[in-house]
């Protein structure tokens, strides 16, 4: 790239030809303040507060607009400069509401959570030299997670922006003119009724009080919290989080990575964002046994350790059967399975074991993301993608907006992805194998197709898969695989989900669950119509199973578990704890080590396994 | 050397910030060698005479208030707006998102602690409200701003410092606060 020489507040400086001045200035460690500029988004030039004296141009540029040129002069921090920064906002704080003592962000110079704040403190606003207007704007709750409050939005345009360039969803845009402008949603919707899939990123980039969540709010502010980064296992994705937690509670949560050239730009879906904070069932928070009138007793974690001694010697090593989510982490799967093959277990799985049983006969070619992004073919079995895998759904919208591509929609469920599909065909749950013939000519025509394979339901289900299989193999054709947790592919690969371990399931007495937390594929009917005679239980909340169980031991939710997880893209991540477990509480292979002990049954290592990942 | 000589006042406000400034512990001790409070609701002296400094905290709302901000104006060389109220209208200045009718129907009928049968909204022998809250800087000349709901103890100690001096203070960013 050809470099280009400017002079920086004296400085010499070397940038790049395409630079701007803000991005050459910032590289040479120059401070600009910004308030609508947004490293991952486009810049806009919208509040004018970043602008700069160029030596020969009569007026203030704007620097996050303005490229570099050789032999510019520019001055970053002249009078003139301030003071056209101070009137610029002046003018933001004297229009809507900007009185900060009745906002949840607001915070002393150090310590608030508002952009817009900050920026005043910085060009040291201490009153408002115009008469403050005080229209009234409309407030929008109508999210099921977010509010919208137009009274404090500066109109910067970075919601608009991410939903667009990032989440490519255009739910939002602006309607109106001058003051009387506002953030539209669709054609003058409610966000609750839009299309709007609630995914949080035009909040994470607000830089003002305009759009805050609604299980966040004054519950602390980032500086007094503390803040882990780490990643969200709800699904197969993995995408990387920033956890803000006070006192052991989650506050917010944010994606990573909002920075040019990041692949998802820092995107989260609603289950991610705000999955944890809407967290309303209730913890197992003592070990329960059942008496002999069926009545649960409280006990303590010794007797019910000792309970399930019994129980794993009053049965024979083929009478039981051992269940695990493909929630919990590598380590934890890898206990189970060397504990099961300690005591003679053969019967071992996860609820999701049948999707990569049913791959596993398929030489199939593996789509990544970028080839997502450049297929002009989308073909998307299956489920929901808004629902369940947010953020392929937005490299699907990409391809779709930016370059044309063709989304074909085979699901039993509607979807908010079917608007931009040039066909959508609904059928019956199970029966979306019988349409793959009806697109091999389609496909044949076209130079880069995808198959993309959505939900548990769908990728359990071999009638339904196998003929896109088929037809991806025979055609050599990409295929994404959406799995359904965090970790099903470490569970395949751990040989936690065996072949055909569901053969001998019906004659099963004793079943061992755990449920680390509860995956998609978990369904209690399906485990209580197989009329086990005892079920040991070992879970983090209430839920349906408890009451068919005999013995149920309180363990660790997959906020509190630390370990290793194999996402989707195949890279191994460790997973540090966002929350701290209550005392006693343990995960499976703490709980199983115990047993193991109790049980004279020697140390079982699971390192070597682990590392394989 | 004479001593400067400060009056203050409180208009429409939660006098919170004259609590700030009575957080200056210690350091009134040393201040009060070299000012005299003269009219103040700290001091107890109602009526305002010729002062160096005048400090100002709360928003205008009603006629008497703004009777008052006139007379300390008038009395003073300089004048301190202290807090939010007083620099930007503040909490008070809620009220502007709503009609002076609807505002007074809450506040003497409709609130949940308030027993009024007849309804009675107070009209006689009591200030007439103005439809909307300003700051101080809508009706009078104001010198020093000193925001913050309410102040931080150390702005408003850099402040009457810089006053001290013989400047008129500019806070520094770290020492503002809108909260």
């Amino acid at each position: 790239m050809k470099e280009v020489k400017l002079k920086i507040n004296g400085k010499d400086v070397v940038a790049t030809e395409g630079m701007t001045i803000l991005e050459a200035a910032r590289k040479a460690g120059f401070r600009i303040p910004t308030l609508c500029y947004h490293d991952g988004l486009t810049p806009h030039g919208g509040c004018r507060l970043c602008v700069v004296e160029v030596k020969g141009s009569p007026r203030l540029l704007t620097s996050c607009t303005t490229p570099v040129a050789d032999g510019m002069e520019v001055y970053t921090d002249t009078d003139r400069v301030k003071e056209a920064r101070k009137f610029v906002m002046n003018l933001i704080m004297t229009e809507r509401n900007h009185f900060c003592m009745f906002c949840e962000k607001s915070g002393k110079y150090e310590d608030t959570d508002c952009e817009l704040q900050k920026r005043a403190y910085e060009v040291q606003i201490e009153h408002f030299p115009f008469p403050v207007y005080v229209d009234k704007y409309p407030v929008d709750t109508s999210s099921p997670v977010m509010v919208t409050d137009h009274n404090r939005c500066i109109l910067c345009g970075r919601c608009v922006r991410v939903c667009s360039e990032i989440v490519a969803n255009s739910t939002l845009d602006f309607s109106f003119r001058g003051s009387k402008a506002l953030i539209a949603v669709d054609t003058g919707l409610s966000k609750g009724k839009s299309s709007c899939i609630s995914c949080g990123a035009c909040m994470q980039v607000c830089p003002a009080g305009a759009i805050f969540s609604k299980f966040g709010g004054y519950k602390s502010r980032r500086s007094l919290c503390e803040r882990i980064e780490t990643f969200c296992p709800i699904c197969g994705i993995g995408c990387e989080t920033t956890n803000y937690v006070r006192y052991n509670n989650i506050v917010e949560i944010e994606g990573n990575g909002l920075v040019k050239g990041s692949l998802d730009g820092g995107q989260l879906c609603e289950k991610g964002r705000y999955g944890p904070l809407m967290e309303s069932r209730n913890r197992i928070s003592t070990p329960l046994l059942r008496d002999s009138k069926g009545r649960f007793v409280e006990a303590t974690y010794e007797e019910a350790l000792n309970r399930v001694v019994q129980l794993l010697k009053a049965y024979s090593p083929d009478q039981i059967a051992f269940r695990t989510s493909s929630f919990l982490p590598a380590e934890d799967l890898a206990y189970i399975k060397e504990f099961a093959s300690r005591i003679g277990v053969k019967d071992i799985d996860t609820f999701d074991g049948n999707v990569y049983r049913n791959l596993s006969s398929f030489k199939l070619s593996k789509g990544t993301y970028e080839d997502v992004l450049n297929a002009d073919l989308i073909l998307l079995i299956g489920g929901d993608i808004v629902k369940e895998h947010s953020v392929v759904g937005s490299y699907i919208r990409r391809a779709v907006r930016n370059r044309g591509a063709e989304l074909v929609v085979i699901s039993s469920i509607e979807s908010k992805i079917d608007r931009w599909a040039k066909e959508v065909r609904r059928v019956a749950e199970g029966s979306e194998g019988s349409l793959a013939n009806d697109y091999k000519n389609k496909i044949k025509s076209m130079s880069n197709s995808i198959i993309v394979l959505e939900g548990a339901s769908l990728l359990s289900n071999k009638e339904a898969i196998e003929p896109w299989l088929k037809l991806a193999e025979e055609l050599n054709v990409k295929v994404m695989i959406l799995t359904p947790t965090g970790n099903s592919l470490a569970a395949w690969e751990l040989g936690i989900s065996p072949d055909l371990a569901d053969s001998a399931g019906k004659s099963k007495k004793l079943l061992f669950l755990f449920l680390g937390d509860i995956d998609s594929s978990y369904s209690p009917a399906s485990i209580a119509e197989k009329g086990y005679e005892t079920i040991v239980l070992h879970s983090a909340y209430i839920d349906a199973i408890m009451k068919l169980s005999d013995v149920v031991i309180p363990g660790k939710s997959w906020l509190e578990n630390e370990g290793t997880y194999k996402v989707m893209d195949g890279k191994a991540r460790r997973f540090s704890p966002i929350l701290k477990a209550e005392k006693g509480v343990k995960s499976p292979r703490e709980l199983l080590s115990d047993l193991a002990d109790a049980m004279r049954l020697g140390s079982i290592s699971i390192d070597d396994i682990v590392r394989k990942l | 050397m004479a001593k400067v000589r400060v009056a203050t006042t409180w208009l429409e406000c939660c006098s919170g910030c004259h609590m700030s400034m009575l957080d200056l512990d210690e350091k009134l001790v040393e201040l009060a060698s070299k000012i005299e409070f003269d009219a103040s609701p700290i001091t107890d002296i109602k009526e305002f005479h010729p002062v160096d400094v005048g400090i100002v905290e709360g928003a205008v709302g009603n006629e008497e208030q703004l009777e008052v901000l006139k007379k300390i104006r008038e009395n003073s060389k300089i004048l301190v707006a202290l807090g939010d109220c007083a620099c930007f209208g503040g909490i008070p200045a809620m009220r502007n998102f709503f009609k002076k009718e609807e505002v007074l129907k809450r506040v003497y009928v409709e609130t949940e602690s308030t027993v009024n049968p007849e309804k009675v909204i107070p009209h006689e022998d009591v200030p007439k409200l103005f439809p909307s809250v300003k700051a101080i800087d809508q009706f009078v000349k104001v010198d020093v701003y000193v925001p913050g709901c309410p102040p931080d103890p150390k702005a408003i100690e850099y402040a009457l410092r810089e006053l001290l001096e013989g400047k008129i203070p500019v806070l520094p960013p770290e020492l503002l606060s809108y909260e």
